[in-house]
């Protein structure tokens, strides 16, 4: 029996049964979201904020009392589903029932905001790896949809039990922190429903083949492993593909060149002669037609030489899978409009020009998952050099007008066992990527990173190391998979703007509070989702299983990295001196090692990964910059740009106008990597126009071995215009431009065409700045030092 | 460049570092360079800054660092070291 309505108010006259039925039937009908017209029920209001905001029946029968008074009273004719909760939700707001609101409020878009979206859906998101399709309208009202979603359900009281066997409770508010800019929240349009990102090895597909839907191929198909090398690449970029709709940021392959090795064997010369004698006997078996018919055709010519001719074709076809091979990739990593919302993958390969020292002795896993008894990895160091020097003139060569590949990012590793002449040549090939595109990244194992086993890097430079026995075992039997569950970014800028003129002390007692009370609750939300994601099997592929029999997906194996931005402007407001500065250094590596310091506790308090790493920042510079400049003005002068563009400047580089020499840039930023374990990356922003490839290659080795640095990049400018089909580096010489205004109205220097678009990198990753970069980034282009290498 | 002090960082269990530390005590005594032992566990924070400004960091133990007129230069990083490895680094520059 449904408890009436009104039945505490006795000075209401309206507390019989009767007269409930009454004051319904004056009532309009209701437009329900059912899609249909029914006849207004007051209990249905009644049930609903019992059942969705979590009342009682007393203060829902109030809610309800007040929503009809408005309604008879105002005369409303017309009354739908979503107008009704409108006005409970305006009643309960006004009763202080804010948490409840949350709960029964609606999340949609203002009509006037979704015509916007479908006409000029880039004008709707902060999001600069987004191209303009049908597909990209549903990612943007998505996107709105879930960030408010996120908004409005992310805990403001948590509990989660860890894997020390604790239960962790906090009372925080993460929502407001990250509208407040104190601690930005990453990902918010998905951290309710995926994982973050990874980093994977191509031997998983080489032992178990490939079932995307991670439901024994029951809804997709099952392809079995890869026999050949144009199978191999396909079942990669399907890998990837799949993998990239089941979490929101890039997916990558380490141990690639181990993973492809034994599908180059075609270009050994002994494989390709047995291959040819094999042929040959079968030339001469009578029964085959053809071959007999050939047979007799060249009977004059001796054995041997058909022998060495059918060995050289066969190299040569060979060598030409191998260049297939090689364009497919980038080519598909470019192509496949399939992952969240008509984007293409965020893909990444960790590549090297041989066979890495650990593996040398390792056997082979062939497909389906056996150990070779005849070929060790070491064996194919020739042929992996062969094709790393064929996937950079791929990618040199670029797409069929010339027009660079931006995906997939390729990391070149630089090792020790490769700093030789034999693999120069390669290596410069990837200098001259650099030289024509500012293209490929480079991860530096040749410092106190030498030691480094199982490196890999994934997503937007997070940088990985097996540190235990088993992760050793797992990463030489294919079975590692790294990554990250989620990033929070604590903003230091936030915490120095409230304790300016204080001593240090105040400065970490509120940014230690920001970490504490947000951005570890916030991480530990993510590890929460992710375990409810893969209790309710919302994600199939998290639970298939690895060869070795674990789940791919293990929530205690990932990362919750903790973000650094801004840490320029933080130094300068707590210190007076700029970050360059010994002081300003000193305050940095100090603020490095506190959060270096949390990390380790918490790790130690919850048995989770916690680690410290640079925050790609697309959207966070201008977003947190932006705040900060309405909500301090103390701080206006230490911001970056001019209003509304300012921005903060990005992890704890340098601030990118800085004047400072290039030696200086690097070894002050450099110094922070060792502080940075969940990865860290540099750029060095380029004038020249084409410098030497060699002699980059030589400063490219200086850098690596001379300077701490773990992972960095060179960024040229490059213009490219669909209309004449061509491209050029800028030659900042010559070029200028006033404001982010005049940087849109860019035209081909060539034809004068305004359809001419400039890629850049904008943090992680290369992009188109007209298209797709948001206003503060695009001044931060504008204000980037540029230097000249002079090589 | 003339090594005006020999710095060894070691820690507990690491089983390289005792011959290390005596490597580096025995080339000191005869080149006349000051040594000085620290446990990476207790790394001063002075210290640590001036090591990362000069681009060094003792990812693992031992580690030895000759400090020179404007410089520091890393000899050993985590491998084991000799006394005539270690003085040659030392003589050769
Ligand atoms: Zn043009």
């Amino acid at each position: 029996m449904v408890k009436p309505i009104f039945n505490y108010a006795k000075e209401e006259s309206l507390r019989e049964k009767g007269d409930e039925e009454f004051w319904n039937s004056l009532m309009p009908s209701v437009r329900t979201t059912r899609g249909m017209i029914e006849p207004f029920d007051v209990n249905k209001i009644i049930n609903s904020l019992v059942k969705e905001a979590g009342v009682s029946r007393d203060v829902a029968s109030e809610v309800a009392r007040s929503v009809v008074k408005r309604i008879l009273s105002s005369n409303i004719q017309w009354l739908s589903g979503p107008m009704i909760r409108e006005m409970c939700c305006s009643v309960l707001a006004e009763m202080g029932l804010v948490e409840a609101r949350k709960r029964y409020t609606r999340i949609g878009i203002p009509i006037y905001d979704l015509n916007e979206m479908i006409i000029n859906p880039l004008q709707h998101t902060w999001n600069a790896n987004l191209q303009i399709n049908p597909e990209t309208i549903a990612k943007v009202i998505y996107d709105r949809v879930m960030t408010e979603h996120t908004y409005l359900t992310l805990p403001g009281h948590l509990e989660v039990n860890v894997p020390t066997g604790k239960k962790l409770v906090f009372d925080t508010n993460i929502a407001d922190a990250h509208l407040n800019g104190d601690n930005y929240h990453k990902d918010r349009e998905y951290t309710s429903i995926r994982d973050y990102c990874a980093s994977w090895d191509p031997r998983l597909f080489v032992v178990l083949g490939l079932e995307p839907d991670g439901l024994s191929g029951m809804h997709s198909s099952s392809a079995g492993p890869p026999k050949h090398l144009a199978v191999f690449v396909n079942h990669a970029a399907i890998w990837l593909a799949s993998w990239q709709s089941n979490m929101s940021g890039g997916q990558g392959f380490h141990n690639w060149m181990e993973g492809i090795a034994w599908y180059l064997r075609g270009l050994k010369r002994e494989e390709a002669m047995r291959s040819a004698a094999q042929l040959v006997a079968e030339m001469n078996q009578p029964a085959l037609g053809l071959t007999d018919e050939l047979y007799q055709k060249f009977n004059q010519v001796p054995k041997e030489v058909i022998h060495a001719i059918v060995t050289y074709v066969l190299r040569r076809v060979s060598e030409r899978e191998v260049e297939q091979a090689c364009q497919h990739t980038p080519y598909i990593a470019t192509q496949q409009y399939v992952a969240r919302g008509g984007q293409v993958p965020f893909t990444s390969i960790d590549i090297g020009p041989g066979i890495k020292k650990e593996f040398m002795d390792e056997p082979v896993i062939l497909p389906g998952g056996k150990m070779s008894e005849k070929y060790v990895y070491g064996d194919f160091v020739d042929e992996v050099k062969t094709y790393f020097i064929e996937f950079m003139k791929v990618m040199y060569y670029g797409d069929r007008y010339g027009k660079l590949f931006n995906y997939p990012k390729l990391n070149i590793e630089l090792r020790e066992e490769w700093m030789k002449p034999e693999f120069e040549e390669a290596y410069v090939w990837a200098a001259r990527l650099v030289a024509k595109y500012g293209l490929p990244y480079f991860v530096n194992y040749l410092n106190w990173r030498k030691k480094v086993i199982g490196g890999c890097v994934s997503c937007c430079s997070h940088t990985w190391g097996a540190k235990t026995p088993e992760q050793v075992e797992e990463y030489l039997s294919g079975n590692a998979v790294y990554g990250a569950m989620q990033m929070d970014t604590p903003n230091p800028v936030a915490s120095a703007a409230r304790t300016m003129g204080q001593d240090e002390e105040a400065f970490f007692e509120d940014f230690g509070r920001i970490i504490n009370e947000v951005t570890v609750p916030s991480l530990l939300h993510r590890y929460e989702v992710v375990k409810r994601i893969k209790r309710l099997g919302l994600a199939p592929l998290y639970n298939a299983k690895r060869p070795n029999g674990k789940d791919m997906i293990i929530p205690e194996e990932r990362e919750l990295l903790i973000g650094t931005i801004g840490f320029a402007e933080m130094v300068e407001i707590v210190t007076g001196y700029p970050l360059w500065h010994e002081e300003g250094l000193k305050f940095a590596v100090k603020v490095l090692k506190f959060m270096n310091e949390l990390a380790r506790e918490w790790s130690e308090e919850t048995g989770l990964i916690f680690e410290v790493t640079r925050t790609p920042a697309e959207s966070a510079a201008g977003k947190l910059a932006r705040i900060l400049y309405e909500r301090y003005p103390d701080v206006r002068p230490y911001l970056r740009g001019k209003y509304p563009n300012v921005y903060l400047t990005n992890s704890v580089h340098q601030p990118v106008d800085a004047d400072i020499p290039l030696s200086e840039r690097i070894k002050k930023e450099a110094m922070f990597a060792p502080l940075l374990g969940g990865g860290f990356l540099q750029h060095i922003f380029l004038s020249d126009v084409s410098p030497d490839p060699y002699a980059l290659w030589k400063f490219i080795v200086k850098i690596a071995r001379n300077t701490l640095t773990a992972y960095f990049d060179f960024t040229l400018d490059i213009w490219v215009c669909p209309d004449c089909r061509t491209q050029g580096t800028f030659d900042w010489r010559n070029q200028h431009f006033d404001s982010p205004v005049e940087l849109v109205e860019f035209k081909c220097p060539k034809c004068g065409s305004r359809k001419a678009e400039i890629y850049s990198r904008i943090t992680g990753y290369l992009q188109g700045i007209k298209a797709t970069w948001n206003d503060p980034k695009k001044q931060e282009f504008l204000d980037r030092r540029r230097y000249s290498l002079n090589v | 460049m003339k090594a005006n002090k020999l710095l060894v960082f070691t820690q507990k269990n690491c089983p390289n570092c005792p011959v290390a530390k005596k490597s580096a005590e025995k080339v000191g005594e005869e080149l006349h360079i000051p040594v000085e032992v620290i446990d990476i566990t207790e790394l001063p924070e002075e210290l640590e800054f001036e090591l990362l400004k000069n681009q060094i960091y003792i990812a693992s133990t031992p580690a030895i660092v000759a400090v020179e007129e404007n410089n520091m230069r890393v000899l050993v990083l985590g491998d084991p070291v000799s006394y005539e490895e270690l003085k040659s680094m030392l003589i050769e520059g």
